[in-house]
């Protein structure tokens, strides 16, 4: 016992000698992409990140710039002056007005202004002296504002951005103060006003202004080391950091002092020391240095070196050992370029350390772990289907243990299945047929044979412990064992379906709760619960009927909760039991019948939010949240609130998406360590960081009708349209209304699995609320109104963190040119003209219509008048024509009997007869005469018939001017008749009456009334004693039909006056 | 006093043999010719050659407004007096305008009617007012002659009733001015309706 002892220990220390010549490693991962993922070349000669977040690789053959998604190129086009003069990319800078420098071998300077895309070339004219001084530039960097400092090969290039003019430095080699030589590599500037640039086996130091240059081959100051070649130099909070040949040099200028950081050659990778080639501070303290055959990441600090070198077998280390260029991007992001291929470390410090198995390398033994167990703080025991390892944690070793290697194992076959670790140290390992083995504490594997039966051929999946100190083992056939360690005897519980056996042969995986209850688990078997009192079995199974059971009969893990709650894993999903965990659970549930039926598991899977229905393995965090593998990836579920709180899968950094069976185990420390099929992760659930990266939103391109716009669009036809700017720098774009199509690209710049990127937006003026996008980075809308959008997208990274700042993009689609502001006023004078035509029309129709009215009317009107007067006249001309016949004939006899007194007396009578006849029918006639129907008329002829009348009579007539006005005043036939005989009547009445010389005729028209007077200056009567006879009756009531008022004043000798008072409103005035 | 040949145009035998009587009777008058129809004066005017002639309205054939401006060209210093049953303003004015120098009514006696032969053949029938309103109406400032100031006042005055008489106390003149007046404005009155014809003829290319 003792040899083996020495042996062991000798062979442990021989290990652990082995173990110390390793440096203390960081396990790190590298995703790759080559010219396959669209790059343009694989020698990635510098890598860049814009202002707004966008990568730029240069690379030997062209310029990419990389959105997380694709590789948009740049490359030099023959014939087309607006492309960039050489592909071969050694340099690339951005100033503060978007405009991107970029230094070439063979092409000279470009400069690439991003908003615009236009390309400016700065190359060496042989012929022309004050042309640009060189076709090929190592370095740009720019001091002060608006002056470039240029490394190239023919020296150091000064070259003024707004002039575009350069200037030349050369060395001299007389001269001691001067450029050592004119191969320029690297220019960097210090806030200073230096530049210091990489020489020949040394640094040179160059005053920008004075231009006076100081040389240094070893360290500036301490003047401790040599430099040899300088590769770069980065200045980086107020110190220089120095990569050469020596190593890692910090130098302080202000303080004038220097420090090794690294000496190179303490480094020995592939039995080399590695050639210093970048250097990218990671933090104050951290390095990424690329050299020739590798990367390293140096902690100042610690004075811990980790190495990286590719490894053509493993797709996740790095493409290329020969390393051309660093950055660390916004996110966090480490870009390595290399001689072959571009590499990213998305996490610098990982969430999930991926340990896995590497062909051909040492380490893990093989790509499928199925289970752990804890040796101590560093040591793990890590069971695959390919052999036992031994991992060190400290320094990332593995011992493996095969059968091959007999000399210190019984192992039959590599195929291990479990490991467990008993309360007293025991560790037990079961494998594939041949199962049941000890492992002794020099690592020694022997078989356990039991006294009292066979384990041959009988495969151990589970090997647990109960609180007796047994042995319980799930075996693969053969149903459950139960082992007493002291006697090494075992008891075997087969199969059987009446409860005395287990319901399957397969044992997969065994629970002792804390209340002693013993579970198990089998595939298509169900769940069984034993009670070791009558040594009874009580199954559960699936009962599709009742969603309330088992979900599933192939179990795969237990777990008790910190709250007695029972979580089976099965193929079918998570359950939990019910009712709490509590003594005899047996006792509880026994009653087969109410099994089937009742109500004893919750069901959680896929459509809770699970990645996976296939349960592997389950762990408790210190907040109640269970973490579970499945066969897509990690999940961790609340307890308490039984929701998923997370997924992770392959992109995150887990081992693949697929687990093993077994393959779960939390140690002491609280880290979790799961088992697959590409290895395994260990984390820690409570110090995952994720993705913390807000990032940058940005328009990436638009398309009308699937087409891209580009900015040297011009307008050709309506359908083209121009950027004034690209996409990410524009604010607000016009479109035409004929733009029915228009499709919105975008991206968020968070490189750490950007595939995860998800997105929303959002055209105000359109849609209402966010349209979730998933992981699709375009929006297309189509037939949109003309009118003023804003298209707005959002992003969350990885992890789901949003960016809800996110880019914006004023949208104007212009209205067709039927909706402009001039068709709008075309419109307008259209309708009104419309309109207007409606209304006057309707104008029309109505005074058309009043017209015709009036003119039916005036024809209705002018018949009766042409009736009128062609009956009054017809009649009168009857009448007339009879009545001057008899006044001619009583002539001719007046003539013939003037002898004849009497006989003249008659005639005489029958004469004036006559004329009161022929009078009386012309007043009537004129009184048909309905042009005559108003008082002007009227009292016109009055006036006549008076004249006439007092001239015959001798008196002197005397009347008023008839006042036009009265024209105004209508009176009908009768009313006329009426006014025209009280007249007539009064003048003969007062001819009559006392022999008057003169009679006046008045007249008063006043607003409402007229007054017509007649005086004259005759005799007069005696009003009350003369006879009012006929003649005065007569007048009053022709007076009154009137509607006026007659009144009669006379006195004797004092004339008479006549007064007639009408009101003119009654006569239609 | 010398005697006044009158000529009588009138379709009414029984009234044209009467006024024959009338008028032959009565001292200073003769009557020289009757006719029946406008155009059996026509064919016979220049035969009788009458100072006066007396011319009824409606006839047979044309009317006697019709026959003025004949009559007038076969003898243009012929008094032509309108003969009418009713003093119907428009055909009065028509003739007048035509060129007849007054109208008599036919109803009237017989004093009347040698009253206002010899009034007319003084020069200057008497003038209704409506027929003063209608020839102040046709006096328009571009046309033809225009009426002097005293012309229209006599012209105002007639149309609003008054008679010669008063016409004449009013504008302290004497009656014979006033018929003077009104003669006067009878010619202008002819002279203007002549010029209207021709202008006229002149618009519609006649002439």
């Amino acid at each position: 016992m003792q040899k083996k002892l020495c042996t062991i220990f000798i062979f442990i220390s021989l290990l652990l000698f082995l173990q110390q010549s390793f440096a203390q490693q960081e396990i790190l991962t590298f995703k790759q992409s080559t010219i396959d993922d669209g790059l343009s070349q694989n020698s990635v000669t510098c890598i860049y990140q814009d202002k707004l977040g966008f990568m730029w690789f240069g690379t030997q053959d062209g310029l990419n710039r990389y959105d997380g998604y694709t590789y948009t190129q740049f490359r030099n086009e023959r014939g087309n002056p607006n492309s960039i003069s050489n592909n071969y990319i050694w340099d690339l800078y951005e100033d503060d007005d978007h405009v991107l420098w970029i230094a070439t071998f063979g092409g000279g300077l470009n400069s690439l202004d991003l908003q615009t895309g236009v390309i400016h070339r700065y190359k060496l004219n042989p012929d022309d002296p004050a042309s640009f001084p060189s076709n090929r530039l190592f370095s740009i960097t720019e001091y002060p504002n608006g002056t470039l400092w240029l490394g190239a090969n023919e020296g150091l290039i000064k070259f003024d951005k707004s002039s575009g003019e350069s200037e030349l430095f050369l060395s001299h080699k007389n001269s001691d103060k001067t450029l050592r030589d004119n191969y320029i590599g690297i220019v960097t500037a210090d806030d200073s006003g230096n530049l210091w640039l990489r020489s020949d086996s040394g640094l040179t130091r160059f005053h920008t202004k004075t231009h006076q240059t100081v040389y240094y081959q070893r360290s500036p100051y301490s003047n401790s080391v040599s430099l040899g070649n300088v590769s770069d130099i980065q200045f980086v909070n107020g110190k220089l950091l120095v990569s050469c040949t020596t190593g890692l040099l910090q130098i302080d200028p202000k303080q004038e002092t220097d420090t090794l950081l690294l000496d190179a050659s303490s480094i020995q990778m592939d039995d080399r020391t590695p050639g210093f080639r970048n250097v990218l501070p990671l933090n104050n303290k951290r390095f990424a240095i690329g050299t020739n055959i590798g990367l390293l990441i140096f902690d100042s600090k610690s004075g811990k070196i980790s190495t990286f070198q590719s490894d053509a077998t493993d797709d996740k280390s790095l493409s290329h050992s020969n390393v051309l260029s660093l950055l660390k991007s916004d996110d966090g992001v480490i870009w390595i370029g290399t001689r072959n291929g571009l590499n990213k470390i998305e996490q610098e410090k990982p969430d999930f350390i991926h340990i896995r198995n590497i062909a051909g390398k040492k380490g893990l033994s093989s790509k499928n772990v199925n289970s752990f167990m804890e040796e101590n703080d560093s040591l793990f025991w890590i069971s695959t289907t390919d052999g036992l390892n031994l991992y060190d944690k400290k320094n990332n070793s593995f011992t493996v243990f095969r059968k091959e290697d007999s000399k210190n194992n019984e192992l039959q076959t590599n195929y291990v299945l479990c490991l467990f670790k008993d309360s007293k140290g025991n560790k037990w390992m079961g494998t594939r047929s041949n199962g049941f083995y000890k492992i002794d504490s020099g690592n020694k594997i022997t078989r356990i044979k039991p006294a009292n039966a066979t384990v041959n051929k009988t495969s151990i999946h589970f090997i647990t412990e109960d609180k007796e100190g047994f042995i319980w083992l799930g075996t693969g056939g053969a149903g459950l064992w139960k082992y007493d360690v002291q006697k090494n005897t075992i008891k075997k519980y087969g199969p059987a379906k009446d409860g005395t056996g287990t319901s399957h042969s397969y044992v997969f995986t065994i629970l002792q709760d804390s209340f002693d209850n013993l579970w198990f688990g089998t595939p298509t078997g169900g769940l069984n619960l034993f009670d070791p009192k009558t040594e009874r079995f009580i199954y559960f199974l699936n009962n599709p009927e009742n969603k309330n059971s088992l979900s599933n009969d192939i179990i795969l893990s237990l777990y008790e909760d910190g709250q007695n709650n029972l979580w089976i894993g099965t193929n079918g999903g998570l359950n939990k039991l019910i009712p709490k965990l509590k003594s005899n659970m047996f006792d509880v549930l026994s009653s087969e019948k109410e099994r089937k039926n009742d109500s004893l598991f919750v069901n959680f899977g896929q459509e809770q939010g699970f990645p996976n229905d296939v349960i592997y393995g389950i762990l408790e965090d210190s907040h109640r949240n269970l973490w579970m593998s499945t066969n897509k990836g990690l999940v961790a579920f609340d307890i308490k609130t039984e929701q998923v709180v997370k997924t992770f899968d392959v992109s995150q950094g887990i081992q693949s998406n697929e687990f093993n069976q077994n393959g779960y185990y939390k140690d002491r420390k609280g880290l979790f360590y799961f088992g697959g099929v590409d290895g395994f992760n260990i984390f820690h659930p409570d110090s995952l960081v994720g993705n913390q990266f807000v990032p940058p939103v940005v328009l990436t391109g638009m398309s009308l009708f699937n087409e891209p716009v580009k900015v040297e669009n011009l307008i050709s036809d309506t359908k083209e349209v121009t950027l004034t700017k690209n996409l990410p720098y524009l604010k607000a774009i016009s479109l035409s209304w004929k733009h029915d199509m228009i499709t919105f690209n975008f991206a968020g710049l968070s490189f750490i699995s950007p595939e995860k990127n998800t997105y929303r937006y959002m055209l105000k003026g359109f849609n209402e609320d966010w349209v979730a996008a998933g992981y699709d980075r375009s929006a297309t809308y189509t037939n949109l109104d003309p009118g003023d959008y804003i298209f707005k997208v959002q992003a969350a990274n990885s992890s789901g963190i949003w960016n809800e700042t996110g880019a914006s993009l004023n949208v104007h689609i212009s209205n067709p040119p039927w909706l402009r502001w001039y068709a709008y006023l075309a419109y307008f004078l259209l309708l009104s003209g419309l309109f207007y035509l409606f209304v006057r029309h309707r104008i029309n129709q109505a005074t058309q219509k009043i017209k015709v009215q009036a003119q039916i009317d005036k024809a209705r009107t002018q018949e009766r008048e042409a009736f009128r007067k062609r009956s009054s006249r017809d009649f009168h001309d009857e009448a007339g024509t009879k009545i001057t016949r008899i006044a001619l004939i009583s002539e001719l006899v007046k003539l013939n009997t003037e002898d004849k007194p009497e006989v003249q007396n008659h005639l005489k009578q029958i004469e004036e007869n006559l004329q009161d006849l022929n009078a009386g029918m012309r007043d009537f006639i004129w009184a048909l005469d309905p042009t005559k129907d108003n008082a002007y008329e009227t009292l016109t002829r009055y006036t006549e018939f008076a004249g006439n009348f007092c001239e015959y009579a001798n008196i002197q007539f005397k009347s008023e001017p008839i006042s036009e006005s009265l024209k105004t005043k209508e009176l009908n036939m009768a009313e006329r008749r009426h006014l025209l005989m009280i007249l007539k009547e009064a003048t003969n009445n007062c001819v009559k009456h006392g022999k008057p010389t003169t009679l006046h005729f008045y007249i008063q028209h006043q607003p409402g009334k007229l007054t017509l007077r007649l005086k004259d200056n005759g005799s007069g009567f005696d009003i009350d004693q003369e006879n009012t006879g006929n003649g005065l009756n007569n007048m009053r009531e022709r007076a009154e039909a009137l509607g006026g008022a007659l009144k009669i004043k006379s006195k004797t000798n004092g004339g008479t006056t006549l007064t007639l008072t009408l009101e003119t409103t009654r006569l239609g005035n | 006093m010398p005697i006044i040949k009158i000529c009588i145009v009138e379709d009414d035998a029984l009234i044209l043999k009467s006024l024959q009587q009338v008028l032959n009777n009565a001292e200073g008058y003769s009557v020289t010719g009757t006719f029946f129809s406008a155009e059996a004066a026509l064919e016979n005017l220049k035969e009788h050659h009458p100072d006066v002639l007396l011319l009824d309205i409606d006839l047979p054939g044309i009317s006697g407004i019709e026959a003025i401006p004949k009559l007038k060209k076969l003898q243009p210093e012929l008094n032509i007096v309108m003969l009418t049953v009713h003093e119907e303003s428009d055909l009065v004015f028509s003739a007048l305008r035509q060129g007849a120098v007054g109208y008599l009514v036919k109803g009237s006696n017989s004093k009347y009617l040698l009253q206002g032969i010899s009034e007319v053949f003084e020069g200057g029938a008497p003038m209704s007012p409506s027929i003063a309103r209608q020839v102040i109406a046709s006096f328009k400032p571009t046309k033809g002659s225009v009426l002097s100031e005293r012309e229209l006042e006599v012209l105002q005055k007639l149309s609003n009733g008054t008679n010669n008489k008063q016409i004449a106390q009013d504008l302290f003149v004497s009656t014979n001015t006033i018929k003077a007046h009104i003669k006067n404005i009878y010619k202008k009155l002819h002279v203007n309706s002549r010029a209207e014809a021709v202008s006229k003829a002149i618009k519609r290319g006649w002439i």
